[in-house]
């Protein structure tokens, strides 16, 4: 039963959540609502068809429409609603909240340096960050000159401390800023599947499936983007890889792999990942790994939605709903750019 | 025979309307209908999608305006300016307001960016100068007197004694944040550094949000240079402010002080003349922000209904509902429309044939408001069916009485209603909590429950838990052995009858008459009372729960009777009304005639009152049998042939609510199937009633007669209607039917008919089952009753009158005893128990009563009406001050 409590005893602490989840679950823009947002000529007209969604009147305030302000508005609402529902989380749903946002967390630490690395001012960058990802003191990640400093000055005391080790490399070249980003997201992974695990319960079932496919899903796409790659031994590139997930077994296989069809034979024992590469080619891009993966990551989640009693609702409604804000930015570009024969590349979330 | 009435009893005669004007009247005649308050809009291009209708991009400019009138509304929060609400004579229009508008948001932005500017650099300066004014020894490691926010110092590091030796940053930063920059300057620099601080005495306006900010000024002394560019970028993530100033030149730092002096003074000056200016826009706004609100809302909501209208050339139609009596209203407002536009060409009304289902509407007043709000929340009434609202209005609060039937109680509710009532008009002009809200939207329905409380309270003679005498003679005694009872009774010793109260006994009292009304004080504080009350009690709970449900069957003959469905009088009403009152009513009979018998004689004849209970099992169980001296009346074999007679009929209407409207259907339906082609009229399946008188009255009811056809089927041997539209028919339950030119029409004819037989077969089960249920469910009158009295009796005992007994004779416990009594009756009788009895009462209307006859299938009349769109003063005022 878990931490959560189960059937007799979930309800009481996090029971309205839940239910504020799933009403917020139901509020996703469905396949009616994108097409005919994808119908649209102008911004304006995409404004009056969200009024009419659960986006309601959230553009009423703005003078001039751009997809940045459309993606921004949508984003606050996202935000808004995360806070919500983290203020009101009794434990440990709170720090499951948290784990959510550790990742967004991560993401704004390498945007930062990268950025800073590039020249660019501080405000400017802190403003392109994540808001799901503050932390305070994150602006001071500027200032750090190498990864010691990184650590030193604001990652030892943040909380994505804790995933962060240190390494042989200290300068912030391009590979590096990989592998930390790397090393960091393996360490995400494996500290929130074990928090998961300790929270027990539906929950564990739901997020097993869940992180285990993130994992998965990691390790693929990180051995295709390493082919090759000469800075990356071959037992670091292991390392890399998160103890969790399907693969864990071929993990040392995958790690000496340098080729699609090396990896298709590697993942023939598993039929639901080696379903999503059999076909795999480098050209098409509608046909990318990447677009698979995502698709399969929101049926995991809308199955996660069907489910009650468990906190993977929380952790997929923060995913489809970033999906969503995702794809209204890429319609409002594609309405302004006027590549209309583009506009339907969106991530499907609800099939027609 | 019923004549279209119109009404609370049956919704408003409705009218489709069609309405031409000249395209450039259009906007003018919509909007003096919108204050005329009485039209529905029909949507006219439900097929055109919101962004390509017409005057979409009005809508937009409108929204845009609010846009601006919310950024003002905005401005006048943060200034605090007192706004005007009247409202202005003369008419703006949306072409005249949108650029003056724009250009003052235009000014008003420009203005606060120059504000925002200038505070910015006003308090650039101030920083400074707070770092400048700083004793020299604040710089140097002087501990002194000052309160400092924080010292960190690594030995050695200030040994050396030179300064110059050092680099140092000075800088001012929010206090919030100096811990933090503490911190990370420290790790920064791996503890090589000194650093102090020091609050600044005047907070800062933040010039964005105009919120005040606490600042401090820091120093942070450091040796290596490669440190400098991380503390400064540290500072810039920090949004704290470095400031140059010399440690060593003292000289220098004078002069830089009685220059940033100078430039803030300069400073001051102009924002106070910017603030000045700013003011004058914000009275400017102030005066007319509710004129302008007003005037953009009253612009959107035209330019939305005229999205609905169709276009034709330089004509606009447009299809509206409306009351019948409303016509003229509206005709009036037509012609002023058209002195206003200065329109060519008048714009007129057509009244049109229509199949279409017509919007219910019901003129209500203040007084039956609050009751229809409970019907409607039901369900809306069908168009022209009866509306159970009118006889709400009493029986709502009377059963409400009937299960709260308490005098001291009613009053409290009665004052409290009153208080209400009395507060009306202030009360309406504010912003009210949304549960205080809804209580204050009932507050006639308040009244109206708090006397019926009263008058029960009176019947049965109840005050909290008290019982009233009024001083008349009591008739019953009860007398506590054979020797009392020969001393006090009437008439001997005369037992009183109980269930289990052969040591009840009870008798008339010596020259002693009927209790004037209600229940005999006597009673009171008896060991009988309870049984004696329950009985009554129960027995009149379900004397009211059968007539209230045959109210329900009246009221469905008259939707019967009105729309000319004899086949539903005859095979509906009539099997209906029988089965209930051969088996319930005749116990409601029973009940009354055991009230009647004079027993005393009676039993002087050896026949002992029987219970209502057995006599009704065996009837029902017994097939009508009478054990030996068990009968009411007549005698054992008269009752039981009764019975008889009674139980066989009731049984036998089963049947005949079950059969014959499925069977009617169906030979209408295969007639219809055998003469396809001929159009005309027809004999079908009248099985009453004369078809030409029908058809006759059908035309002069022409309008909801159609509706009428629409709603309950009774024309559906008539040839098809002009218009062409979809007709409905039903068996009285709203069944979809079939249109004749329908092609594929006879196989669903077929499903239909199945459809139509499993409702009857539903309809019957639930109306026999009902009768039974229905009657049980109206016991909760007793229940309820039952438990507010003994609550209410137990709390006076036990919580007030217990701790007056035990009192030493300081008032001490006694007053802590009333307080407990007071509180439970507050919370426990007042309130929750009288929204028990709420709720009960709701029930019963919307279950027991209104599954007799009502549909509550229909529409809502939802007018244009602009006094309903337009904020009023009130919720302005709560809208620029900020409380929501």
């Amino acid at each position: 039963m878990g931490l959560t409590g189960d059937l007799w005893t979930f309800n009481v602490g996090c029971g309205g959540l839940e239910a504020i989840v799933h009403g917020l679950a139901n509020g996703l823009l469905r396949q009616e609502d994108y097409h005919n947002i994808t119908q649209c000529d102008s911004l304006e007209d995409m404004k009056l068809h969200l009024a009419g969604t659960d986006y309601g009147q959230f553009l009423q305030n703005e003078a001039t429409l751009s997809s940045k302000v459309i993606t921004e508005r949508a984003l606050d609402r996202l935000v808004n609603d995360f806070k919500w529902l983290r203020a009101n989380a009794p434990w440990p749903l709170g720090e499951f909240l948290d784990y959510i946002t550790y990742e967004y967390m991560i993401a704004n630490v390498l945007k930062l340096i990268s950025g800073a690395r590039s020249g660019k001012g501080t405000l400017e960058l802190l403003q392109k960050t994540h808001p799901l990802g503050q932390f305070e003191g994150i602006g001071a990640l500027t200032a750090a000159q190498n990864i010691d400093d990184l650590y030193d000055l604001v990652l030892g005391d943040s909380p994505i401390g804790k995933f962060f080790q240190r390494t042989d490399r200290t300068d912030f070249d391009e590979f590096s800023m990989e592998y930390i980003r790397s090393l960091l997201h393996k360490n995400y992974l494996e500290h929130f599947y074990k928090f998961c695990e300790e929270i027990g319960g539906d929950t564990w079932m739901v997020m097993k499936d869940l992180l285990e496919f993130e994992a998965d899903r990691f390790v693929v796409t990180l051995t295709r983007n390493t082919y090759g790659v000469k800075e990356l031994q071959k037992d670091e590139r292991k390392k890399l890889f998160p103890e969790v997930g399907q693969l864990v077994t071929v993990h040392e296989d995958l790690a000496n792999i340098d080729d699609d069809d090396a990896l298709k034979d590697k993942l023939r024992p598993f039929p639901d990942l080696y379903a999503l590469v059999q076909d795999l080619s480098m050209d098409d891009p509608a046909n990318s790994l990447e677009n698979k993966f995502m698709e399969k990551s929101v049926q995991l989640h809308k199955d996660s939605l069907q489910r009650q009693f468990h906190y993977g609702s929380f952790f997929s409604l923060v995913k489809l709903r970033e999906l969503e804000v995702n794809n209204l930015m890429w319609i409002a570009e594609c309405i302004i750019q006027n590549h209309r024969h583009r506009i339907n590349e969106y991530v499907n979330i609800f099939e027609a | 025979m019923p004549s279209p009435i119109s009404g609370l009893w049956r919704s408003e005669d409705m009218v489709l309307m069609q309405l031409h004007m000249q395209r450039e009247a259009a906007h003018d005649t919509i909007l003096s209908l919108g204050h005329s308050g009485l039209v529905e809009f029909k949507d006219l291009n439900t097929d055109v999608s919101a962004f390509q209708r017409l005057f979409t991009n009005d809508v937009r400019r409108c929204e845009e305006t609010e846009r601006r009138l919310r950024y003002f509304e905005d401005q006048l929060r943060r200034s605090r300016m007192p706004i005007n609400l009247e409202v202005p004579v003369q008419n703006e229009n949306l072409d005249t307001l949108e650029p003056r508008l724009e250009s003052l948001e235009q000014e008003l932005r420009e203005l606060n960016g120059k504000y925002e500017q200038l505070l910015d650099q006003q308090n650039s300066s101030l920083e400074f100068k707070a770092v400048l004014e700083q004793p020299p020894g604040f710089f140097r490691g002087d501990t002194g007197e000052q309160q400092q926010l924080g010292v960190r110092e690594t030995t050695g590091l200030l040994e050396t004694g030179r300064s110059g030796a050092l680099r140092y940053i000075c800088g001012v930063i929010e206090q919030d944040k100096y811990n933090l920059f503490d911190r990370l300057v420290y790790r920064a620099t791996r503890g090589n550094m000194f650093i102090r601080a020091t609050p600044c005495e005047t907070p800062f306006e933040d010039p964005f949000t105009g919120k005040q900010q606490e600042k401090a000024v820091f120093v942070v002394f450091f040796s290596a240079q490669r440190v400098y560019d991380k503390i400064v970028k540290l500072c810039e993530s920090l949004q704290a402010s470095t400031y140059p100033y010399n440690i060593d030149n003292p000289r220098e730092v004078q002069q830089m002080q009685s220059k940033v002096n100078d430039t803030i003074t300069n400073l001051e000056r102009t924002i106070t003349a910017t603030k000045a200016v700013r003011a004058e826009l914000h009275n400017n706004i102030a005066r007319n922000i509710y004129a302008w609100k007003r005037t953009v809302m009253t612009e959107k909501s035209c330019f939305n209904i005229l999205n609905q209208l169709s276009y034709k050339g330089s004509t606009v139609v447009g299809e509206c509902w409306a009351p019948k009596d409303g016509i003229d209203t509206i005709r009036q407002a037509l012609t002023e429309a058209d002195r206003a536009s200065k329109a060519q060409v008048r714009s007129f009304l057509e009244v049109i044939d229509t199949d279409a289902i017509p919007p219910t509407y019901f003129r209500t007043n203040k007084y039956t408001e609050g009751f229809q709000d409970i019907v409607d929340s039901y369900g809306m009434a069908r168009y022209k069916e009866v509306n159970p609202g009118v006889l709400t209005v009493v029986s709502f609060p009377f059963l409400f009485g009937v299960m709260y039937g308490d005098v001291g109680h009613g009053i409290f509710i009665t004052l409290f209603a009153l208080a209400l009532i009395f507060a009306e008009a202030k009360l309406q002009a504010q912003k009210l909590n949304e549960i205080f809200e809804m209580i204050f939207g009932g507050r006639y329905l308040l009244l109206g429950m708090g006397i019926f409380a009263i008058w029960m309270g009176f019947l049965y003679n109840d005050m909290f838990g008290l019982v009233l005498n009024f001083g008349s003679a009591p008739y019953w005694y009860f007398p506590t052995d054979a020797q009392d009872a020969m001393a006090k009774c009437d008439d001997g010793y005369v037992r009183w009858h109980g269930v289990t109260a052969d040591h009840t006994q009870a008798c008339k009292l010596k020259g002693g008459s009927v209790y004037g009304f209600g229940i005999d004080p006597m009673w009171a504080d008896t060991e009988g009372k309870l049984t004696f009350l329950n009985g009554l009690k129960m027995k009149m709970a379900v004397i009211l729960g059968v007539m209230q449900m045959m109210v329900g069957e009246v009221l469905q003959l008259f939707n019967h009777v009105y729309f000319f469905d004899w086949k539903h009088i005859l095979f509906q009403f009539v099997p209906e009304v029988i089965f209930l009152m051969f088996t319930f009513g005749y116990m409601d009979l029973l009940i009354l005639i055991k009230w009647t018998t004079n027993w005393t004689a009676e039993m002087a004849n050896n026949h002992t009152p029987p219970l209502i209970l057995d006599t009704m099992t065996k009837f029902f169980l017994g097939v009508g049998a009478v054990e030996e001296g068990q009968y009411l009346y007549a005698n054992e074999k008269t009752q039981q042939t009764v019975q008889m007679i009674l139980l066989f009929t009731a049984v036998l209407s089963i049947p005949v609510i079950l059969v014959p409207i499925p069977l009617a259907e169906f030979w209408s339906r295969k007639n219809r199937r055998n003469f396809e082609p001929i159009r005309g009229p027809r004999d079908g399946i009248v099985l009453l009633g004369d078809y030409q008188e029908r058809q006759r009255q059908a035309r002069q009811r022409k309008g909801f007669a159609a509706a009428c056809a629409a709603c309950y089927g009774t024309f559906d041997d008539e040839p098809k209607h002009k218009t062409g539209l979809p007709r409905y028919q039903t068996d009285g339950g709203g069944l979809p039917g079939i249109d004749q030119e329908d092609p594929n029409a006879l196989e669903e004819e077929d499903t239909d008919f199945s459809e139509v037989v499993i409702k009857q077969i539903i309809h019957t089960i639930e109306y026999v089952l009902g009768c039974v249920s229905n009657t049980a469910s109206y016991l909760r009158l007793w229940a309820l009753s039952l438990a507010h009295a003994e609550l209410s009796e137990v709390f006076l005992k036990y919580a007030w009158f217990r701790p007056l007994f035990v009192d030493p004779g300081i008032g001490i416990v006694a007053w802590g005893g009333w307080s407990a009594w007071f509180a439970f009756t507050l919370g426990v009788l007042l309130l929750m128990e009288s929204l028990s009895a709420f709720l009960h009462a709701l029930r019963l209307h919307w279950v027991e009563f209104q599954n007799k006859f009502y549909h509550g299938d229909g529409r809502k009349f939802t007018p244009y009406a602009l006094r309903e769109i337009l904020p009023n003063p009130m919720q302005m005022k709560a809208l620029v001050s900020g409380e929501e």
